[in-house]
């Protein structure tokens, strides 16, 4: 049998090649969009770009969006915009703003937390922002209330800057080995004197809130604040490689582990469409049941969110039925919803339906840490 | 997110609650009662601070 011995590879841009799923992150290219591709934003959630957390803490209100405005001749189609459109200069001291991503800890064994052969990580990105100053990156070992953060600058306001961060092994605290959160992977682009009033943890230590985020800027100070950011990844080793580049398909179904809804991609939940809906028929009953599969069923968890629309309106909270010429609307009764699928009954609303009626819905299903 | 109208599911068969029934920002939503639901820890913290209220199961 013959053997090939790889000696180095490497990518165009001279970086070593390491092979698939090196990122620990999902989405970091900004590519899928499944829940809106601009969003307002106030508060802590998932309603922009998939599989990243917008977090802002009663400080200021942003815009989320994807932008095509990226780093020239890097390969990116996409970056996530954040727009401040209400400034507040004064936060208060439990006030923050966060981009965030949380990882399953099933998917960082092999970071080897916890033992004496821990691994290094690094994190690399790219950045613009009007904004210039110290940012920081605060990496949270959920299972054991461990944080370590690191400090980066950007430089010259509102040109593309790639940034590399390397954080230290941790030798104390294990990851669980399962589906629930364990690492949260944090940017801090602002917050008040609760997470910023002590010294910068830049080693891992028990989790003290006011060494998070010491010294990090305040993106919401004025309105004219903008920040890009596109190419985030998190990787074993203390040498960035090039980004990983997926195709569209594995990085969508990678995110729809997370989040998954019957409409088409580019359409956003709630839009009035009959395209990707589920159908019964529904006759002879006046609580007419329709049942929907997840596309992606191998999960280990119920939803976090369910919302059924109606397709012929948008209306959520409800289900579509057209019996023999006449379109009713019913509202949601007893509605189940597992691993693999959700079913829902309309409320009797008193109709006698006829035994050709056929009923609709929509769904949108939050899976997310 | 904005939480309004709230109030308890039931499971179908066990006629146990299993759901918190609410509006986030208008769109009516089946929140999970899981406690490591990202959505309802939210909605525990605004009952906590007696913010919200969710109504029993109708």
């Amino acid at each position: 049998m013959s053997k090939l011995r790889v000696e180095a590879l490497e990518q165009p841009d001279g970086t070593a090649f390491v092979f698939n799923n090196k990122n620990l992150l999902i989405n970091g290219g900004m590519n899928v969009w499944q829940r809106s591709t601009s969003t307002s934003v106030s508060t802590d959630t998932y309603s922009t770009v998939d599989r990243w957390k917008t977090s802002v803490g009663s400080m200021g209100a942003f815009t989320i969006s994807r932008s095509t405005d990226v780093p020239s001749g890097q390969g990116f189609g996409y970056s996530t915009k954040w727009d401040c459109t209400t400034a507040d200069a004064s936060p208060a001291a439990g006030d923050y703003i966060i981009f965030q991503q949380l990882i399953e800890g099933q998917n960082l064994q092999h970071l080897l937390k916890g033992t004496s052969s821990a691994k290094a990580i690094i994190l690399s990105f790219w950045v613009k922002s009007n904004k210039t100053g110290t940012y920081i990156v605060n990496l949270y070992d959920n299972d054991n209330n461990r944080s370590i953060s690191k400090s980066y600058t950007i430089d010259s306001a509102s040109t593309w800057e790639k940034k590399e961060i390397t954080f230290d092994g941790d030798t104390t605290g294990v990851l669980d080995n399962d589906n629930a959160v364990s690492l949260f992977l944090q940017m801090w682009l602002g917050s008040g004197s609760t997470f910023s009033s002590g010294t910068l943890n830049t080693s891992w230590e028990s989790k003290v809130d006011a060494n998070r985020a010491v010294g990090v800027v305040n993106l919401a100070d004025s309105t004219s604040n903008e920040l890009y950011i596109t190419g985030v990844q998190l990787e074993v080793g203390s040498t960035a490689s090039g980004f990983e580049f997926e195709p569209f398909e594995a990085i969508l179904r990678k995110c729809q582990r997370y989040y998954e809804k019957s409409y088409e991609y580019d359409t956003a939940p709630g839009t009035a469409t009959f395209n990707g809906a589920y159908y019964d028929e529904v006759g002879g009953t006046n609580y007419p049941r329709i049942q929907a599969h997840y596309g992606v069923r191998k999960r280990t968890r119920v939803p976090n969110t369910m919302t059924i629309y109606n397709p012929n309106t948008g209306t959520s909270g409800q289900m579509y039925i057209w019996d023999n010429t006449v379109a009713r609307y019913y509202s949601l009764g007893n509605t189940v919803y597992t691993f693999t699928s959700v079913s829902t009954e309309g409320q009797n609303n008193g109709f006698n339906l006829n035994n050709r009626a056929w009923g609709g819905i929509h769904y949108a299903a939050d899976f997310e840490l | 997110m904005i939480f309004t109208n709230a109030r308890y599911g039931t499971d179908l068969f066990t006629g146990e609650n299993d759901k918190v029934i609410v509006d986030i920002d208008g769109v009516t939503t089946f929140v999970s009662l899981a406690d490591d639901n990202w959505v309802y820890k939210e909605i525990k913290k605004q009952v906590e601070a007696g913010e919200l209220t969710i109504a029993d199961a109708e």
